[in-house]
């Protein structure tokens, strides 16, 4: 059967629907089909006029116009009460089952982006704003899966510096509302890190000593900064920086009574105006095993050069010492040698002190002698120290 | 004064999209035949051709919001619901169609003159004893080219081929159905 076929038997069946033509007619016309144009013209003409037996009952297509109508409005009313909303519409757009793979990327991308984004957020928020427990949930959730003790520590040492970070923040912005409560936070979580520091120190006293220096490094960073903040700061606010300040201080002794200071800088001069209580700056003594030492240094290497003779390295300091050497440097006119000397560098004498002229030592090594003029110089430095 | 029957089907369309049930019924009205002829040319009785042919229409109310992304004239869309009915229904029935007396015919269908329903219901039985041999494409493509009266084209749209293809099929249907109805002739003499 060809298009041609087709189109004749198409055309001779709408002759006859017509009503003009009969099937013998309509095979004139094509007489080289006519054999297979009849036969299958007259299944096709007896089918088309029993078409009108297929047709509905009368009354049946009103009737039934009329109930489908009637559901179609009820439907309407149940169904489409008011427009769609764009969640509806956003629901509705990924309701089909091929769109289900994207619509879970995609909200799997929106929520990896909002958690995201709330995360970074919230590591700038301070006491008050809506983020601030985002950030505080966040820090111990990292501390919960911190797998050992240097990671704890250093983690706490972390929320050190957040808390002072926090402080600062609230009060350069003069939202002293928050700071007692902030300060509150930064003396236990200094205790929080003292502890981490010391739990490392018994497993790891080299670790310990590190973290120790950095925590220690912080406070006084930080201690210096409240001490500027403090003269634009109400009274009533800048009182409650004693408290870290004191804080800070016992942290420090702590470190030093561990024994984990070595690399621990020396406290500053607190200022009398925060911290009326003692100092912890004024306990080193050591007297008594400075003088021994100093006599035979000038014999053993009289020619050396002191100025590089004492790093902290090779000078272990005694635990009663805690004065590292860049606040006391040696004078270079001091001929002590740096593996003979454990003397720490508070105690040498300094060139102000120094009651001997220049002109009587011209040079040290001629002069093997100084042991009795350090040591009376020694002991007026030291007791003349405040 | 406009009325109903003045506006064209997509007119209509998009007033039964906007939720105009009165449009959907000028709809139906127009094209409820063509899907009542397609029923019963499949179907024993007509009771079930009205009950789906109902069907069919409250089934296009419902797929109306997608109805032009599939590109097919209004009576294909709704021959090609009216086909899944009637799939529907043969999964739940089974394929067997159920024989049908005089008797069952007059009690039926009695309005309103028991002579021509009787005639009418007659010619229905004999063709569906005509076609029913036949293999469902078979029937599918008669029913729709010559009952329907449907281009090549639709046609094709409704059974989801080609043209070529339906064309052969019509051709092979023909053939099948008058082979069929001498057989049954020669048995009768």
């Amino acid at each position: 059967m060809n298009r041609e076929f087709d189109e004749a038997l198409q055309y001779c069946l709408d002759l006859i629907r017509g009503g003009r033509e009969t099937i013998d007619s309509v095979v004139a016309l094509y007489p080289e089909y006519a054999d297979e144009l009849r036969s299958q013209l007259e299944i096709a003409a007896w089918l088309t006029s029993a078409s009108s037996a297929l047709d509905p009952r009368p009354g049946f297509v009103s009737a039934s116009r009329r109930r489908l109508v009637s559901r179609i409005q009820q439907e309407n009313r149940v169904s489409t009460p008011a427009p769609l909303t764009w969640a509806e519409r956003l629901q509705q757009f990924f309701s089909t089952q091929k769109m289900a793979p994207v619509a879970f990327v995609f909200i799997l991308m929106l929520a990896l982006f909002v958690s995201g984004s709330m995360v970074t957020a919230s590591q700038k928020a301070i006491p008050g704003d809506t983020l601030y427990p985002v950030k505080i949930t966040l820090e111990q959730i990292a501390l919960a899966a911190s797998i050992d003790e240097k990671n704890d520590a250093q983690l706490q040492i972390q929320m050190v510096e957040n808390r002072f970070t926090e402080m600062r923040t609230l009060i350069v912005a003069q939202n002293f509302d928050e700071v007692p409560e902030t300060v509150q936070e930064s003396t236990e979580q200094i205790g929080k890190a003292v502890n981490s520091i010391m739990t490392v120190s018994e497993q790891d006293s080299f670790l310990a000593t590190e973290l120790a220096a950095e925590l220690s490094g912080i406070l006084e960073e930080q201690q210096t900064i409240l001490e500027i903040l403090a003269r634009s700061t109400p009274s009533n606010v800048s009182a409650n920086f004693t408290r870290v300040w004191v804080a800070s201080e016992i942290a420090k002794l702590n470190f030093r009574v561990a024994d984990i200071t070595s690399i621990v800088p020396p406290p500053p001069q607190a200022p009398p105006s925060l911290v009326p209580t003692a100092v912890p700056t004024s306990t080193p003594r050591p007297r008594p095993t400075l003088a021994p030492t100093q006599p035979p240094a000038p014999t053993a290497t009289p020619t050396r050069k002191p100025p590089t003779a004492v790093p902290p390295t090779n000078t272990p300091l005694p635990t009663n010492t805690p004065v590292p050497p860049t606040n006391t440097p040696l004078p270079t006119n001091t001929p002590v040698p740096p593996t003979n000397t454990p003397v720490p560098p508070t105690n040498t004498p300094l060139p102000t002190n120094t009651p001997v002229p220049p002109t009587n030592t011209p040079k040290p090594t001629n002069t093997p002698a100084p042991t009795s003029t350090p040591v009376t110089v020694s002991d007026s430095t030291v007791t003349s120290t405040p | 004064m406009l009325q109903w029957h003045d506006i064209d089907d997509d007119q209509l369309i998009k007033l039964a999209k906007d939720g105009e049930a009165e449009a959907f019924g000028e709809l139906y009205e127009r094209h409820v035949n063509a899907v009542y002829r397609f029923l019963y040319a499949r179907l024993d009785n007509s009771m079930d051709a009205e009950d789906f042919s109902e069907e069919v229409f409250l089934r296009a109310w419902n797929s109306l919001p997608s109805y032009h992304e599939r590109g097919v004239p209004f009576l294909a869309f709704l021959l090609i619901i009216a086909r899944n009915v009637l799939i529907d229904h043969y999964r739940r029935n089974g394929r067997s169609p159920q024989q049908v007396t005089i008797e069952d015919i007059q009690l039926r269908d009695t309005n309103p003159e028991p002579s021509e329903v009787t005639a009418k219901n007659l010619k229905h039985t004999e063709i569906r004893n005509a076609i029913t041999r036949l293999r469902d494409d078979y029937q599918e493509v008669l029913v729709l080219r010559f009952l329907n009266d449907l281009s090549p084209n639709e046609t094709a749209q409704v059974m989801n081929r080609s043209t070529g293809a339906v064309r052969v099929l019509q051709h092979r249907a023909i053939v099948a159905l008058r082979k069929t109805m001498e057989e049954e002739y020669e048995q009768r003499i």
